[in-house]
Order: C-alpha cells, then sequence, then structure tokens
C-alpha cells in the first residue's frame, strides 16, 4: 500500500526538521516496546504507522507517552517492503511496516512537534 | 515488560483488550483471572536518557470499566478522579545487562501531573454490553425449567454503546405485547376468563443491545394451556414476518385475518419500535416443546409496516339518527356522544368542525333531543367486529323537543 503514512518522531525534533533514526528504531530494539529484545518474533520488525492524521492526534489525546513526541509524515511506495493493515479499536489506519530493505531508514519530515506541557 | 505478572491486586492477569498500539501496547486493558477487576494501562512518560517507559494502571471494578469503556466517563476523569488505592505507576527499569524489571508504586490521583492524563473529554466510545449475553438456547432452557412458554423480544438501540432502551418506549412495546398476547388468546379459546388468567412477566434482561426475557404466566392453572399459548405465539410470529415481507399486502392480509384488537396491539409493538429506529427478533419456546422459534423484522420493514397499516384507507359509511339525546361533548377536543333513541345505542367520537359549531348550542342534557348525521370508518372493511370503527360527526341540528322516557339511555 502507497501513500503518505505518520510515524512518531523524536521528542525534541522541530517542525518540518527530518527525523533521525530513533525514529526507526525497530520494536525489538526499543526499550519501551514490549518486543524489545525480540528479533525472533516478526511483529519486532514491524513499525507502527497511522494512515490518518485525525486517528494519530486522537492516539495522542489519548497516551500522554504519544503526545510528547513529535509527529513525522513519510511517503511510502509499493517498493518500500510491506504494509500490513493492523487496526485497533481507537486506530483504524493503523499499519505495521515490513520495510524493504529491512533496515531502511526512510526520508520523513516532522509535520507536528511534541504538545506543550507534555 | 510483564504486566500480566506483577504483583497487583487480583493477579494473574489476563490481557483484556488493547486500544492504542504503537510499536506495542501502548493503552490496554487487563482483567484479573479471579476476582473482578480490570486494569486500564496507560504509557504516559519516557526517560530520554534510558528510553525507559512509565505506565500509569488503573484498577476498575467491571461496572467502572464498562462505564469507562463505552465513554460514559471520559478517560481523564477515569484516572484523574481515581480513588484512593487504585492508580498505580509502573516503572520499567533495566538493568546492567539489559534486563527489565517492573516496579509498582501506589499513585494518588491528585499528585497526578497534567502531563499523564489524556486530553480532556476524550472518551473510548466503544460498544459495551452491560448485562449478560443473551443466548437464544436460553429460552428453550428456562421454558423446559419452569415448564411455561417462554420468549425472548430482542431490540436495537441505534448509537447506545450500553445496554439501554428508551424506557417509554420499552414500557409500551412490553404494554403493547402483553395488550397482543391476551387479544391472540381471546381469539383462541371461548373461554374469556382463561385469556386473562394467562399473561405475560418479565423474565429478565439481555445484552446486547436489549433483550428482554418473559414467560407466560397461569397462575391458576395446574399446567399451562399450551393448546392456547402455542397458537397465541405461532400467530403472533406469522404476523411479524409478514410484517417483514416487503409487500405491504401481506401484512395487511395476515391482519384482516384477526379482529381489530389484535390488529390494533401489533400496531401498537411496531409504533414504539419504529419511534426509536429499532428492529426487533422475537424468539419462543412453547412449554414443553423443547424448540425454538425466531422471526426477525428489521428496523426499516418495522417503519415500512407501520407505514403502510396508517395507510389503510377506512371504508367509509353516512348514517342518520332520526331522534337522539347529545349526552356528552367537549368542543375544545372536538368529542361527542350521542344516544339513538330508536335503536337504544351510543355512538361516540369526534365532530367536524361544523358539527362543533352546531354543538355548541346545545345543551348536554336531558332535553336536547337531536337529529344527527355520523360518518362511519371502518380501517379493514372485511371485518364483522366493530371494535376499531370510529364515528365522525359531521352535522347535529335541535329538535326543539322535550324528550320523553323512552328516548333516554336506561338507567
Amino acid at each position: 500500500m502507497a501513500g503518505t503514512f505518520y510515524r512518531l518522531g523524536e521528542r525534541s525534533a522541530s517542525l518540518q526538521a527530518s527525523t533521525g533514526p530513533d525514529t526507526w528504531l525497530r520494536p525489538f530494539e526499543t526499550r519501551g516496546s514490549s518486543l524489545y529484545k525480540k528479533p525472533d518474533l516478526c511483529e519486532a520488525h514491524g513499525l507502527s504507522v497511522y494512515q490518518s492524521w485525525e486517528e494519530v492526534s486522537r492516539a495522542r489525546d489519548i497516551v500522554p507517552w504519544m503526545a510528547r513526541k513529535s509527529v513525522a509524515a513519510v511517503t511510502v511506495t509499493e517498493d518500500d517492503g510491506v504494509m500490513r493493515h493492523t487496526p485497533t479499536p481507537e486506530g483504524d489506519s493503523h499499519h505495521d511496516w515490513w520495510t524493504n530493505p529491512l533496515g531502511l531508514i526512510p526520508a520523513a519530515i516532522v509535520v507536528e512537534a511534541h504538545r506543550e506541557g507534555f | 515488560m510483564d504486566f500480566l505478572s506483577l504483583p497487583l491486586l487480583g493477579a494473574p492477569l489476563d490481557h483484556y483488550e488493547t486500544y492504542v498500539y504503537y510499536d506495542g501496547p501502548k493503552f490496554f486493558s487487563m482483567k484479573s483471572a479471579t476476582w473482578d477487576i480490570y486494569y486500564l494501562a496507560n504509557a504516559v512518560d519516557e526517560n530520554e536518557n534510558t528510553g525507559e517507559v512509565s505506565y500509569l494502571l488503573l484498577a476498575l471494578t467491571s461496572k467502572q470499566f464498562q462505564a469507562t469503556r463505552s465513554g460514559l466517563v471520559p478517560l481523564r476523569d477515569a484516572f484523574a478522579t481515581a480513588p484512593a488505592g487504585s492508580l498505580s505507576l509502573v516503572n520499567w527499569n533495566y538493568d546492567d545487562e539489559d534486563r527489565v524489571h517492573g516496579s509498582v508504586h501506589t499513585y494518588e490521583a491528585s499528585n497526578l501531573p497534567d502531563a499523564w492524563l489524556p486530553r480532556e473529554g476524550v472518551t473510548l466510545d466503544l460498544p459495551t454490553p452491560t448485562a449478560d449475553a443473551f443466548e437464544a438456547a436460553e429460552i428453550i432452557q428456562l421454558a423446559d425449567a419452569q415448564r411455561r412458554t417462554v420468549f425472548a423480544v430482542k431490540v436495537e438501540t441505534p448509537n447506545a454503546l450500553v445496554t439501554q432502551f428508551p424506557a417509554r418506549n420499552a414500557g409500551l412495546l412490553q404494554t403493547a405485547i402483553a395488550g397482543e398476547f391476551e387479544a391472540l388468546a381471546r381469539e383462541k379459546t371461548d373461554e374469556k376468563s382463561l385469556a386473562r388468567e394467562i399473561y405475560p412477566v418479565v423474565l429478565g434482561l439481555r445484552a446486547a443491545s436489549f433483550v428482554v426475557v418473559l414467560g407466560v404466566e397461569s397462575p391458576d392453572a395446574l399446567i399451562e394451556p399450551v393448546e392456547v399459548t402455542a397458537s397465541v405465539f405461532h400467530d403472533l410470529q406469522r404476523l411479524l414476518a409478514a410484517a417483514a415481507d416487503e409487500n405491504p399486502e401481506v401484512l395487511l392480509s395476515a391482519m384482516r385475518q384477526h379482529g381489530a384488537k389484535v390488529r390494533n396491539r401489533l400496531r401498537d409493538i411496531l409504533e414504539p419500535l419504529a419511534d426509536a429506529k429499532s428492529g426487533v427478533t422475537f424468539f419462543s419456546s412453547v412449554a414443553y416443546s423443547s424448540a425454538l422459534s425466531q422471526v426477525s423484522v428489521a428496523g426499516d420493514d418495522v417503519t415500512r409496516a407501520l407505514e403502510a397499516i396508517d395507510k389503510v384507507v377506512p371504508d367509509l359509511a353516512w348514517f342518520d339518527i332520526g331522534r337522539g339525546v347529545l349526552i356528552g361533548k367537549n368542543v375544545r377536543l372536538l368529542r361527542f356522544e350521542i344516544f339513538d333513541s330508536a335503536t337504544a345505542r351510543k355512538y361516540s367520537g369526534y365532530m367536524t368542525e361544523q358539527a362543533r359549531d352546531q354543538a355548541s348550542d346545545i345543551a348536554v342534557n336531558e332535553n336536547s333531543l337531536v337529529k344527527a348525521t355520523i360518518r362511519r370508518e371502518t380501517p379493514f372493511a372485511d371485518q364483522e367486529d366493530s371494535v376499531g370503527i370510529r364515528y365522525v360527526l359531521e352535522s347535529i341540528t335541535g329538535l326543539g323537543e322535550q324528550a320523553t322516557a323512552e328516548d333516554l339511555p336506561p338507567r
């Protein structure tokens, strides 16, 4: 599936800045993830992205940890890997993205900084 | 990060649902395997240097959880007003060997920083049954166990996220069902008292969206007269199935096979459903049958059936009363009551505006001898019974005579 998706960026990233490598750490590389140090699991390599801006905003309304991050927009093409639709009750547009190549660090631009007060 | 094994009240816990997922569950719920305790877990903070994430855990009873899950309680309020002892902070820390350890600390809601709370007014809004789930097999089990006919009426409440149905509509619907039951029973038996002695009773409420379970009560009978109840439910289901038919004539034809009371009560069943934009599914298990019958009428079909009934053009007929007594009138509400001295019958109904103007000068007493023209409206003209016929007073004129004893209704 191709198009624009949204992924949380570094807290310190400012508007219109490019995301850094920390944004693209896979779940098995991320301490805050329940999949940390579980590289054998397929889902531990999938990057969470939202297709809907409204939904990523709503998720940040609910989860303070997400509100304290920035949000980056990334354009994904069919050649960039496999995108699986993995909706949740509060995120119908949530997808897991297995990049091609596996360790791809895509170019993405911060479209919203971390929320004030978070 | 093994939340399920944390030393929490009600542990061990089972994962229940994930609401927000981002490289792993970030807002989710857990349920105690043994106690009536749910936990909402929300990621609230992160140590920028170590990447360690903190979660707030909120303990809830099932009732509180349902209220929060359905959106009746905003998420921020659920956390910010958590009673003492129900809120915990879980820090996930990593040791020198990069192994994770969770530490749990109770937390006072009053000490919560604003940055750890969901945004004001945000709710989950997930459909959440707040009553035990309905299973059709239960109807047979109840009927067998209680040795009586048991039935259930399932309705829908659009946009309702918990188990509910407008009380007014629920009341009207149950009254109409009881009325229809009696009306059909009266058609099935010559014993009028029997029709009064068997009646539906409410046995319980189930989800979802809203299911009323009813049984047939027959306190004066040793055993339920199933020849009556079986026939009643057969006809009621046939009427409802006809209401679901897209050809309105099927319904009208089925209704014409019954008297006006049955027809009127059927309309009374459909009206609160249409008002609540609900369809209906009717389950029944006649006593001693161990069998389940089921019929459904979708919401759109309910509306169409009601419109078809209301569109039935009444058969019109006019008749004159040459000598009668005006024994009642309400000019404001356009109501009248006339005693026909020739046939010794009373007629009551509505007045036209012309008749109202004429009647306004006629006193209501024994001396008000009148002549009148009345219109009779029969909605289902091929029926012979008189119930459901509507009378409309079209004109009335005083005779200027003193009524005799023969002119008046018997005392």
